[in-house]
């Protein structure tokens, strides 16, 4: 617990806190590129899906920036906690404030005099970011770049934009269009890419260690 | 020195595989959106559909600015602006909105409860549907029943429209030259044939394809050189060669020129190679109409419209991550992008927008008077963009002498 504590609060400060405060920033600046009031289930799902979903690219890549230089991560390889852990821990740090401040958007929304099913708008944002991050996470595993680990998932953020033809059940935007069952396809999507990424990167770190 | 020194540069992101999702993104980017697009043909007579135009029949400018500003007032949402080329929002307070429904009651001659009552009953009437590719198909039972009573004029209309205009302010969308905005009806024939004559003799048909070229090539380049402005100042810190480029005989202008350079060069020209593509198209419709075509009209297009966008975006990014050696100018470069994208008032549109929207094929009048506002635009974020390039030299000279140490604004304060 000790060392959870020490590892979050080392994360918190040196890793995650900025990537927090943009986030912040992106809900907070919402009301200037969007209307928040008086919204039918269809311009919640619009700005769950087009808006808050960035959030898990903001906050879920950034899991494996502090040991981007070869050094570190091989000095973190080195110690008798496996690298995973961290991982994970970081992770689920990104993953509890992606939570958080998707309840508080909605919270606002509701509040606002918005129509819609706060459950079902919880799963769509939650899929459609945790896709994102998870494929930008995936990214970063695979090419141990994150100029590249950005651009990928924001790339296809953007291509989503030009309709739904070319990618059948992982559109993003399917909920404009009052479709709920590709959002269990990105939600699952977004899981296998996190575990996956986590993995790759335990191998890779493993792997350049024992190289070293 | 210079000319080595970007080769050099183009040489590093040929072998880097951000310059290749770059490529790749673009041609997946172009084939989504534009291949296999309409071609431009001849309008012929009896058709159902020939496209929309702005009408100029003061009536229908009328009736539908009334409906556009009816239907807003009722969504409770906040009104768009525009004051400065940039969005803002604008809530109303309740005495606001109050003189804004007494405008409305004004403009159709009825009570609020008579026009809110009638709006009821057209709202029971009335149903959208979204089929599998989002088209939405309309059906109204009733027509729609706030209308402008035919004793008014223009003047009259004019008079009470500036009044709302006062209430919402500067830049919204019921200013008087935004009226006829609000007036879109479908061409007939003879418009759709004047059209085309335009495209075929005044566009030579590939200004027409190159300007819907650049509107969806804009959105993505937009974007996409934030990642090389990133990547090209965080290389030299991941190798660890920062110290040796500083003691470099190179003058500091010169490897931030370059670096500046070799990026536009290596994300411009795959552009250029990009539009022989819409090009042979445009010369096929030519060739077909028997017209004379302009080869140089996407070149021309591209430099004009496309370059100034790439010079800032390379610039913002370069800047931001010389000056905070992390991530942050991705993200803020992708606040940037979503601020430029969602905040066209049109798809015909410049404004002061990092992303001038021109969505449609020839409409070559619309064009036209839209072109000052363009040129203003794409020289104001090329000046833009030479800023923030003096900025980076700045902070990149401040480096190499030791001022600035990491680049990390937080540690430099505190020293």
């Amino acid at each position: 617990m000790e060392k959870f504590l020490k590892i979050s609060a080392v994360n918190f400060k040196y890793n995650l806190l900025p990537h927090l405060l943009v986030s912040m920033l992106l809900c907070l600046a919402a009301p200037l590129f969007i209307g928040t009031r008086n919204l039918d289930t269809y311009q919640v799902a619009k700005i769950m899906e087009a808006y808050l979903c960035l959030l898990g690219i903001i906050l879920l890549i950034p899991v494996f920036i502090p040991d981007m230089n070869k050094d570190i991560r091989d000095l973190i390889a080195s110690k008798r906690m496996p690298v995973y852990s961290l991982h994970i821990i970081r992770t689920l740090w990104a993953l509890f404030f992606l939570v958080l401040m998707s309840l508080a958007f909605l919270g606002v929304l509701k509040g606002e005099n918005c129509a819609f099913d706060f459950g079902e708008m919880f799963y769509t944002v939650m899929a459609n970011a945790l896709f994102l991050g998870g494929m930008g996470m995936f990214v970063f595993a695979l090419f141990d770049q994150a100029v590249f680990a950005y651009m990928i998932p924001l790339v296809y953020y953007v291509i989503n934009f030009g309709g739904r033809k070319h990618f059948g059940n992982f559109y993003l935007f399917s909920m404009q269009v009052g479709h709920f069952t590709e959002k269990h396809y990105l939600l699952a999507g977004g899981l296998i890419f996190m575990a996956g990424a986590v993995l790759l990167r335990k191998i890779v770190t493993s792997f350049s260690f024992v190289l070293s | 020195m210079l000319i080595s020194l970007i080769k050099k540069e183009c040489s590093m992101w040929m072998k880097s595989i951000v310059f290749y999702a770059y490529v790749i993104i673009l041609i997946v980017f172009y084939v989504s959106q534009l291949e296999g697009g309409e071609l431009i043909r001849k309008p012929e007579p009896g058709g159902d559909d020939y496209g929309y135009i702005y009408s100029d029949d003061e009536n229908i400018i009328m009736n539908g600015t009334l409906k556009d500003l009816v239907c807003d007032f009722e969504s409770e949402r906040d009104f768009a602006t525009y004051p400065v080329g940039f969005y803002k929002s604008v809530t109303l307070s309740e005495g606001e909105r109050e003189q804004l429904a007494s405008c409305i009651s004004r403009l159709c001659k009825m009570s609020r409860e008579e026009w809110e009552q009638a709006l009821v009953e057209y709202s029971a009437g009335y149903s959208v549907e979204y089929d599998e590719l989002g088209r939405e198909t309309v059906e109204e039972k009733v027509p729609w029943p706030i209308v402008v009573p035919s004793d008014m004029t223009y003047e009259e209309f004019e008079a009470i429209m500036e009044e709302v205009s006062d209430i919402i302010g500067p830049g919204n969308n019921y200013e008087k030259e935004n009226l006829k905005e609000h007036a879109e009806v479908k061409m007939t024939y003879e418009q759709a044939l004047l059209e085309y004559d335009n495209i075929l003799y005044k566009d030579k048909v590939s200004g027409a394809y190159a300007r819907l070229f650049c509107d969806y090539i804009g959105i993505i380049l937009g974007l996409l050189p934030v990642f090389f402005g990133t990547a090209r100042v965080l290389k030299d810190k991941r190798s660890q060669v920062k110290e040796v480029v500083y003691a470099k005989k190179a003058g500091t202008a010169a490897i931030v020129c370059s670096r500046y350079l070799g990026i536009v060069i290596m994300i411009f020209l795959p552009v250029l190679l990009l539009s022989f593509l819409p090009m042979s198209k445009a010369v096929f419709v030519a060739k077909t109409a028997g017209v004379k075509v302009d080869y140089l009209a996407f070149v021309k297009y591209a430099a004009g419209w496309l370059l100034p966008t790439v010079l800032f975006v390379t610039a913002f990014s370069y800047a931001i991550t010389e000056l905070t050696e992390g991530f942050l100018a991705i993200l803020a470069g992708m606040v940037v992008w979503f601020t430029a994208l969602f905040s066209s008032v049109t798809l015909q549109w410049a404004g002061w927008n990092l992303i001038p929207r021109f969505n449609s094929l020839g409409e070559y009048n619309l064009f036209l008077y839209l072109r000052p506002q363009l040129v203003a635009n794409r020289i104001f974020y090329t000046v833009l963009a030479l800023m923030l390039l003096g900025l980076t030299l700045t902070v990149y000279a401040l480096k190499r002498k030791g001022v600035l140490k990491n680049g990390k604004v937080s540690e430099n304060l505190g020293s």
